[in-house]
């Protein structure tokens, strides 16, 4: 009876601990290709692009994601047509529309399987910003400037702000020798909007496009709360820093919020999908608006 | 205090409004053990009258003055018959015989529960059918017995934990004589903690509930363990391929107090690390000459469970009851690193996972009149789960390279040091109960049977504590500790009754009242329960029932992880109490020769579910659980089939369902309905077991069942280009996931076969060999399934799709001794 025992633990451990993992065919529903357009279309740019290509079914042998050069498509803002439409190189167009506030910009676009994939947005209200304060302090031995941006939120509607900092220093200002550096790298953990994008704890930098809801804010005032590691600036050198808040269209904030959750994604964490406001395909039609205010660096 | 009032005002208006008849009311107990028997029918046939006996097995039953002639009748037991003239309150109790033989066909008289009762949705399943089904690893386990009646699914491939019409697991209230559980597994999940042997009986209830029961949206599962043998010692011990487990029962006072121990711890730890060390030298010998191996891991699991329980009798009117629990999972690992990094050498690396309840109560069981009891419970109620990560490590530490020779003022060279160090990082998570319940049954007449009660809890929730500690020779410090104990009362009150309205018609009707407070925020709910039975002949029963409930505490639960992830947590300012509104209706039907039919639909209606957000991490969830889950609701309908024989040689179910289970919330899917991962469109099973002759038991499972949902990326996309991108990815595909559980595996399928052989029936002294195959066509069934890359012979890399088979054939076979 021993033997038996033995033998037959022997042969259930065998099994449990052989060929558990395996690959398998998949036998799910072969996914379609679609067209993917990616645009974010800026108020104040003199040209915008939007990028075409085709999705791929992963599991499809030899199927990859492809851009489309030669993709027939009609862009109107307000109902009016946008007849500039270039190509540049792989995938990507260029267009110049004038905008502003509030107009409805639309594309409509016909890939080579025959269906109409279409998408539409408005442009956002410029946003406001009421002052722009800078203070350098000390923290561990190390040089800091705080910026605290007064903002004001834009009322009777959900708002959705982008908020991007570049700390310039300007070298040999008006000489043959002029030159600049920016860093871009800033914290934003003090701040309350700006650091609970995911609910997860922040990771490195965290909210790496620095987007968020007026939730906490409606229809008040603001003052956001950043600060960058920071040198004295020397003779000959001068410092800017350059403020810029967007507002953003909802479909442009949800896809940068669920493409920076995708894309930093880690094993246990749970699955994300990626925002899409196309109709027929995949990707983003977004718009914003943006209002740039610089602070002079003594 | 006015309520309570009014409530003993009312019964004794009522006992007197009835002064013409009079009560027979006693226990009813097994002869040979005086265990009590639950469920058991009691019929009068001169006045066609009958009621039950309840969870502790009192029965009383109020008739008119004059000739009564009582049948006692139960499954696997002689029926007794007690014919007397009812002069004045009688007490009865009963002894009722078991079967010697329990192939004899058994005749239930005058009742029949299945077609009667007014409860739908509700199954009974008999310990001694749990235990003759064919096995895993040689452990009958009573949570995966309940996987196999329609409407209960398996959360995942040979996990114990239930999904009921489409609830989640928390949302079971899983009641261990009247006392809920927060954890009903071992071994992450594959077993569940309950010894069949200590076990007495088992009732799920997936609709209809009654309000006595409360907390939880889904089902209520009760169980009930033994009381102890009044009469002789008794017990058996078994050694399986996993555990082994001993049980003894017996009188301390013959006829007054006895006792019950069964006790199952698992071996396998013994051998395991020799089984690994055996494993790792093979692989080690795999490696080439003046290669090193860093395979120096080691594994070790092991858990137990205890159930005690003491009843001594005071009077033939009160009883005690003292009940013990405590079970423990404990899993470790060991890594060993040479040389680690930052300069760390001979690196030990230890991680412990342990969690396991431990349950305290005492227990009253008062007969305060012949158509009144009580019962009333103390108990302490603790579940803990802990982890730990120890890193001990050498290194060297370098002297100060300015040193110089105190006399000469020369530079030296001082030998580096050599140094200990560890890093320790502990998380504790646990709940705690501190409870007091008190249930009175009132059976005036056997037109009506009241239950009135009332419960409070002092929960102590502990979501996280987490500790990091550094250490060497002799320094030892905290670095951080984080984590707060979250306080909370929950308090409820209930009344019911089972009311025959005419001779066709019966209600069940009640309410329960509960509250919650949590942070200085209370929460509130009333909790009407209604279920209505119409006799449409003496074998066939409609019914209707509907059930609102509400459930205060949340278990969080990752969808990746595969172990151990449990955190309770209560409900708070802006993750609101779930509740759920459940409508059922059945028909229900009996068939000479033991047959039970039953066909039943149901919709259910939950709001406030929560899930993670997208994205979201279980890992430091401590930082703020609130805003890494989303807020929702879900839905659940579908329709079951049932036939039931409970008599015979031959026994068991054919089930089939059909059902669908979604969820909705806000920012997970962008507001589109999804399916539950629970979500399972059909599911049969088949489970049979047949005594073949007085020294063999067959038996069989077969289940079928619609393979579960999870996410898995299908489509891969070129993302957008995010003007001023401080940190442009550096691949431009992306996945694209079309929604939330977007790929349902394949369908579940396997055999499971046993076979019992009884050295003999008749004597209590015999040994019982089990010999058990789970899976027996050896169906690669998913546990789950992700994708990765291969490399073809070219270099290429493709995505395919991966699975992983976790329980393949199994055998396994045990051996019992009762005595």
């Amino acid at each position: 009876m021993r033997k038996i025992v033995i033998a037959s633990m022997l042969l259930t451990i065998t099994l449990l601990c052989s060929n558990c993992e395996r690959v398998v065919e998949f036998d799910g529903e072969y996914k379609e290709r679609k067209l993917v357009l990616n645009s974010f279309i800026g108020c104040n740019l003199e040209s915008n692009t939007v990028t075409a290509s085709k999705s791929a079914f992963i599991f499809a042998p030899n199927e990859y994601v492809e851009y489309i050069d030669n993709l027939p498509m009609e862009i109107k803002v307000n109902g009016i047509d946008c007849d500039n439409i270039q190509f540049l190189y792989t995938g990507e167009y260029a267009y110049r529309v004038n905008l502003k506030a509030k107009d409805k910009i639309t594309i409509k676009a016909y890939p080579d399987n025959g269906e109409v994939v279409t998408a539409e947005e408005i442009m956002p209200d410029k946003p406001t910003i009421l002052s722009v304060d800078t203070a350098r302090f000390f923290q561990d031995n190390q040089l800091y400037m705080r910026t605290l941006i007064k903002i004001k939120d834009i009322p009777g509607e959900r708002n959705y702000f982008r908020l991007h900092v570049r700390n310039r220093v300007i070298f040999n200002e008006g000489s043959m020798n002029e030159y600049y550096i920016e860093d871009t790298k800033y914290f934003i953990n003090q701040d309350i909007v700006l650091s609970s994008l995911s609910g997860n704890e922040i990771k490195d930098e965290g909210n790496l496009y620095r987007i968020f809801p007026d939730d906490l804010f409606k229809d008040k005032e603001y003052t956001i709360n950043v600060y960058f590691t920071f040198k004295e600036l020397y003779p000959r050198e001068r410092g800017e820093i350059i403020v810029e808040l967007q507002a953003i269209s909802e479909s442009m904030y949800l896809y940068l919020r669920s493409l920076e959750l995708a894309q930093n994604r880690e094993v246990f964490d749970e699955p994300v999908k990626l925002y899409s406001n196309i109709k027929g395909g995949y990707g983003i039609w977004g718009t914003y608006n943006s209002r740039i205010w610089t602070v002079n660096v003594k | 205090m006015r309520s309570l009032s009014l409530i003993v005002l009312f019964l004794l208006l009522y006992s007197s409004a009835q002064a013409q008849s009079y009560t027979v009311s006693g226990y009813i107990r097994d002869a040979k053990t005086q265990e009590s028997l639950i469920g058991l029918s009691v019929y009068d046939t001169a006045h066609s009258k009958g009621t039950t006996s309840n969870s502790y097995g009192f029965y009383s039953i109020t008739l008119s003055k004059g000739k009564v002639n009582l049948r006692y009748s139960y499954i696997g037991y002689e029926t007794l018959t007690s014919s007397f003239e009812l002069t004045k309150d009688t007490t009865l109790q009963i002894l009722l015989m078991p079967k010697s033989e329990q192939l004899a066909e058994v005749v239930v008289v005058g009742r029949n529960t299945h077609v009667e009762s007014s409860r739908l949705g509700s199954i009974n399943i008999p310990i001694s059918q749990i235990k003759s089904m064919p096995s895993l690893l040689g452990e009958s386990d009573l949570m995966k017995s309940l996987q196999l009646l329609p409407g209960v699914e398996t959360v995942s491939e040979g996990k114990s934990d239930l999904s009921v019409r489409g609830g989640s697991p928390d949302q079971n209230l899983i009641l261990l004589d009247g006392i809920p559980l927060y954890n009903s597994n071992h071994v992450f999940g594959f077993l569940s903690i309950f010894n069949a042997d200590a076990v007495k009986n088992v009732n799920l209830y997936k609709a209809g509930f009654p309000a006595r029961f409360g907390g939880r949206l889904s089902s209520v599962v009760d169980i009930r363990t033994n009381d102890g043998n009044m009469e002789h010692i008794k017990g058996s011990a078994t050694v399986g391929l996993l555990a082994m487990k001993a049980t003894v029962e017996g009188p301390i006072i013959k006829g007054k107090t006895s006792f019950s121990i069964s006790m199952r711890r698992t071996y396998v730890d013994l051998f395991m690390d020799k089984v690994v060390d055996w494993i790792q030298d093979v692989d080690n010998e795999t490696y080439k000459e003046g290669e090193s191996s860093s395979n120096n891991d080691k594994y070790n699991f092991f858990f137990y469970d205890i159930n005690a329980k003491l009843q001594h009798k005071i009077s033939e009117k009160n009883s005690l009851f003292f009940l013990f629990y405590n079970g423990r999972d404990k899993m470790n690992t060991e890594y060993a690193n040479k040389e680690g990094y930052s300069g760390e050498l001979d690196a030990v690396t230890k991680q412990d996972w342990k969690w396991g309840s431990t349950i305290m109560a005492s227990r009253w069981n008062h007969i305060v009149s012949g158509n009144m009891f009580l019962n009333t419970t103390f108990a302490y109620n603790s579940y803990n789960y802990d982890t730990g990560i120890r890193k001990n490590y050498t290194y060297f530490e370098y002297p100060d390279s300015r040193a110089r020779n105190a006399q000469t003022r020369e530079l030296v060279w001082v030998e580096p040091v050599e140094k200990q160090k560890y890093i320790a990082l502990d998380y504790d998570s646990g709940i705690k109960d501190y409870s007091i319940t008190s249930d009175l049954d009132f059976i005036p007449s056997p037109q009506h049977y009241f239950r009135f009660g009332a419960a409070y809890t002092y929960h102590r929730f502990k979501p996280e504590v987490i500790s990091q500690r550094t250490g060497g020779e002799s320094t030892d410090k905290v670095n951080y500790s984080d984590g707060h104990y979250i306080k909370a009362h929950e308090v409820a009150f209930y009344g019911e009754d089972d009311w025959d309205l005419t001779k066709k018609l019966r209600l069940n009707a009640g309410m329960r009242f509960s509250l919650f407070n949590v942070d200085d925020k209370t929460y509130t709910a009333v909790e009407p329960r209604l279920s209505f039975r119409y006799l449409l002949s003496d074998r066939l029963s409609a019914k209707v029932g509907f059930a609102h409930m509400q459930q205060y505490i949340h278990l969080l639960s990752s969808n990746s992880m595969l172990l151990q992830t449990d955190l309770w947590v209560p409900v708070t300012e802006n993750v609101r109490p779930m509740n759920s509104n459940q409508l059922s209706a059945g028909l229900f039907y009996s068939l000479p020769g033991g047959f039970d039919f039953s066909v039943e639909a149901y919709y259910k209606k939950m709001k406030n579910v929560i899930e993670y957000k997208d994205g979201a991490s279980f890992v430091g969830v401590s930082t703020g659980w609130q805003n890494k889950v989303e807020r929702g609701q879900g839905r659940s309908y579908g329709i079951e089939f049932f036939v039931h024989k409970t008599l015979g040689k031959t026994t068991g179910w054919v089930s089939y369902a059909l059902a669908k289970t979604e969820r909705k919330f806000d920012e997970i899917n962008y507001g589109e309905w999804f399916p539950a991962k629970y979500d399972r469109r059909h599911s049969v099973n088949v489970t049979v077991t047949h005594q073949l002759s007085k020294h063999f038991d067959l038996s069989a499972n077969w289940l079928y069942s619609t393979g579960s949902t999870m996410t898995i990326p299908m489509t891969e996309v070129v993302h957008g280009y995010v003007p001023e991108d401080p940190y442009p990815s550096s691949s431009p595909v992306i996945d694209q996931i079309e929604q939330r559980n977007n790929y349902r595996m394949k369908g579940y399928h396997r055999v499971d076969l046993g076979v019992s052989y009884y050295t003999s029936r008749n004597t209590s002294r015999h040994g019982i060999w089990n010999f058990s195959v789970y899976n027996a066509y050896n169906q690669m069934n998913p546990f789950i399934v992700f994708t990765d890359y291969n490399e073809d012979q070219n270099g290429k890399y493709t995505k395919v799709m991966k699975q992983i088979t976790i329980f393949p054939f199994i055998p396994s076979l045990s051996y019992t001794y009762k005595f």
